[in-house]
């Protein structure tokens, strides 16, 4: 029986908490960058680090691969990450669900917005052929989905929001350097307030760096992470406008 | 501050950071602890996530909730396993979250706790209401992020803003600083007859004004007429010079929703002044460059309900392990405004 409690890193062994960082150093390479990588991981508490490659990178900058041991344990048993509590059906299931309780097909909206033009989570979640086996958005006969495409304003977002009188807008987030998501993803809301529009539209966030609790955070509605699939996006959305009572535009 | 909150005749106030990180959750803290001393009832609620020990993009560790015994709050009840107050849920939101519903508790002991699952203002309405039936002498809203809306007027009427290094060097937290005051300090339109259009009212509102005297600048100025009513324009959907055939003296331009870029720009060639008011300063989405070239051809901007500022919060260390000097931050903030400025560290 695996010890849950205490689980530290495997390496080689199990509980020998071996740790693998790569990164680069902006100093020319040599034995002083060595020393400063080793350095550098010790000062993040890493126990007994060794560089086990560098390599020069030109523009004196270097890289490295640097090994090292975890000096704590984690209590997975004590670890809680909040999931979609709304069942995931399939695509038929879905179909029959807002046939059933909608009664009306429903508008999605989606795009990669901001600066984004890595449209291939969005793309895998709306576009007809879909992902991994399964139908985008675009194929659900109950479903009018809209991929807006990549680097769409805020702005834009919520004049199609009003145009299409969306039920649902999908907003995805694949770039995150210095964290250029986060005033991006807000602002969106924001606007969507103003316009009064928020309470009537079920939003959602999603990219490699997205959890529901960061979604929650940037007031949106719920958070996928990469590897969602489509059912399980849709499944959320038709619930939630069942359970906010949605179904009937103005 | 609660010395200044009292004077102000503040009853429910909102904390709002100029971005993440910017010290509003130690900011709320220090309120809590200061209103535990003279034992006033406290009901909270956040916009975001508070309580939580890591940070959801940093991963690094957050300052907790501390309330004592009878404090009032809301919160998805799934986030309070890691909380230490003893709590009674007294009766559910119907707001609904990934986290689950959230719940309205009361704690019966002092303790940690979590604030998780309000997300919107319609939320936040819901929250304030249930609250008001518990008798609590003031509600706390902390906000998110750089989120406004927690200083709706319906939902707050006073505000903190809270800043610090987290933003950058001393210069840029300055000038961002400076940005989100001045659209929390926009000025009310004085007319009283705009503060009874109804809040949420969609659309455009055009007004005629006369000039009582030559060269008229301020609105004091003007003899207010007519005004008409365009449901369907908006910043995102009809422009409003495509609805009204706009005379010289269309200078009032009330907008329900967002007030953008483009709605400054498309009024910004007509003969000045243009008076453009926005509902709140949340209603308020301009670029400094954009809200500049506006002012300086004579045009200017309003709201129909103004935020008070209580004051300002400074937090001279980011968690991204940067720091400002203490004093050159109080001192540049306060250069910036004549409310008062607290380092809440101290």
């Amino acid at each position: 029986m695996r010890d849950f409690k205490h689980v530290r890193p495997y390496g080689d062994t199990f509980n020998d908490g071996v740790v693998q960082f790569s990164f680069s150093l902006p100093v020319p390479f040599g034995e002083e960058a060595k020393e400063a990588a080793r350095q550098f991981v010790a000062k993040m508490g890493v126990l007994e680090p060794r560089v086990v490659h560098s390599q020069d990178l030109g523009e004196e900058m270097t890289f490295f691969v640097v090994y090292g041991n975890a000096p704590f344990e984690i209590d997975f048993t004590s670890i809680k990450v909040p999931k979609v509590e709304s069942p995931v059906m399939d695509f038929y299931e879905i179909n029959q669900f807002i046939r059933e309780q909608i009664g009306r097909k429903i508008v999605v909206i989606g795009a990669c917005t901001g600066t984004d033009a890595h449209t291939v989570g969005i793309d895998a979640i709306m576009n007809m052929k879909g992902y991994a086996g399964e139908y985008g958005l675009e194929r659900y006969p109950e479903i009018q989905a809209y991929n807006l495409g990549s680097q769409v304003q805020n702005e834009e977002m919520v004049r199609k929001a009003i145009e299409l009188q969306a039920d649902a807008i999908l907003v995805s987030q694949v770039v995150t350097q210095k964290d250029v998501h986060i005033p991006n993803l807000g602002e969106l809301v924001d606007l969507l307030e103003a316009e009064g529009l928020r309470k009537r539209i079920v939003l959602i966030c999603g990219g490699p760096r997205i959890s529901h609790e960061l979604a929650l955070e940037l007031g949106y509605d719920a958070g996928f992470g990469p590897g969602t699939l489509a059912p399980e996006v849709a499944s959320f959305i038709v619930h939630e406008i069942v359970k906010r009572k949605l179904a009937f535009h103005e | 501050m609660w010395k200044r909150i009292d004077e102000l005749a503040v009853r429910d106030l909102a904390i709002v950071g100029v971005s993440k990180h910017a010290g509003k959750t130690t900011a709320l803290n220090r309120l809590i602890q200061d209103a535990a001393l003279t034992k006033r009832r406290l009901a909270i609620a956040s916009i975001g996530i508070d309580g939580e020990r890591a940070d959801h993009v940093l991963g690094t560790v957050k300052p907790e909730i501390w309330v004592p015994a009878h404090t009032l709050f809301a919160t998805a009840g799934s986030v309070m396993s890691t909380a230490s107050a003893a709590v009674e849920w007294k009766v559910p939101t119907g707001i609904y979250s990934p986290l689950g519903e959230v719940w309205i508790g009361e704690t019966i002991t002092q303790g940690t706790i979590c604030l998780a699952g309000v997300r919107q203002l319609a939320h936040l309405l819901t929250v304030k209401e249930i609250f008001r039936k518990f008798a609590v002498d003031h509600i706390l809203f902390d906000g998110a992020l750089s989120r406004l809306i927690a200083t709706h007027p319906l939902v707050s009427d006073g505000v903190i803003v809270s800043t610090g290094a987290v933003v950058g060097p001393l210069s840029e937290v300055v000038k961002v600083t400076q940005g989100i005051l001045r659209k929390l300090n926009l000025p009310a339109f004085p007319d009283p007859f705009l503060r009874e259009l109804p809040i949420d009212d969609a659309g455009v509102f055009v007004g005629k004004m006369f000039p009582r005297v030559d060269h008229a600048d301020h609105f004091s100025e003007f003899e207010l007429g007519e005004i008409e009513h365009y449901p369907n324009a908006s910043a995102f959907t009809v422009d409003i010079r495509g609805q009204v055939a706009l005379t010289e003296e269309h200078r009032l331009f009330i907008y329900g929703g967002a007030v953008t870029d483009g709605v400054l720009r498309g009024l910004q060639s007509r003969k000045a002044p243009v008076f453009v008011v926005a509902a709140t300063p949340a209603h308020v989405f301009v670029s400094d460059l954009a809200w500049r070239s506006f002012t300086r051809a004579g045009h200017h901007l309003f709201v129909r309900f103004a935020t008070r500022v209580i004051g300002v919060t400074v937090n001279p260390t980011s968690p991204k392990g940067t720091m400002i000097d203490r004093e050159q931050l109080l001192r540049g903030i306060e250069s910036l405004t004549d409310v008062p400025v607290w380092d809440v560290m101290e």
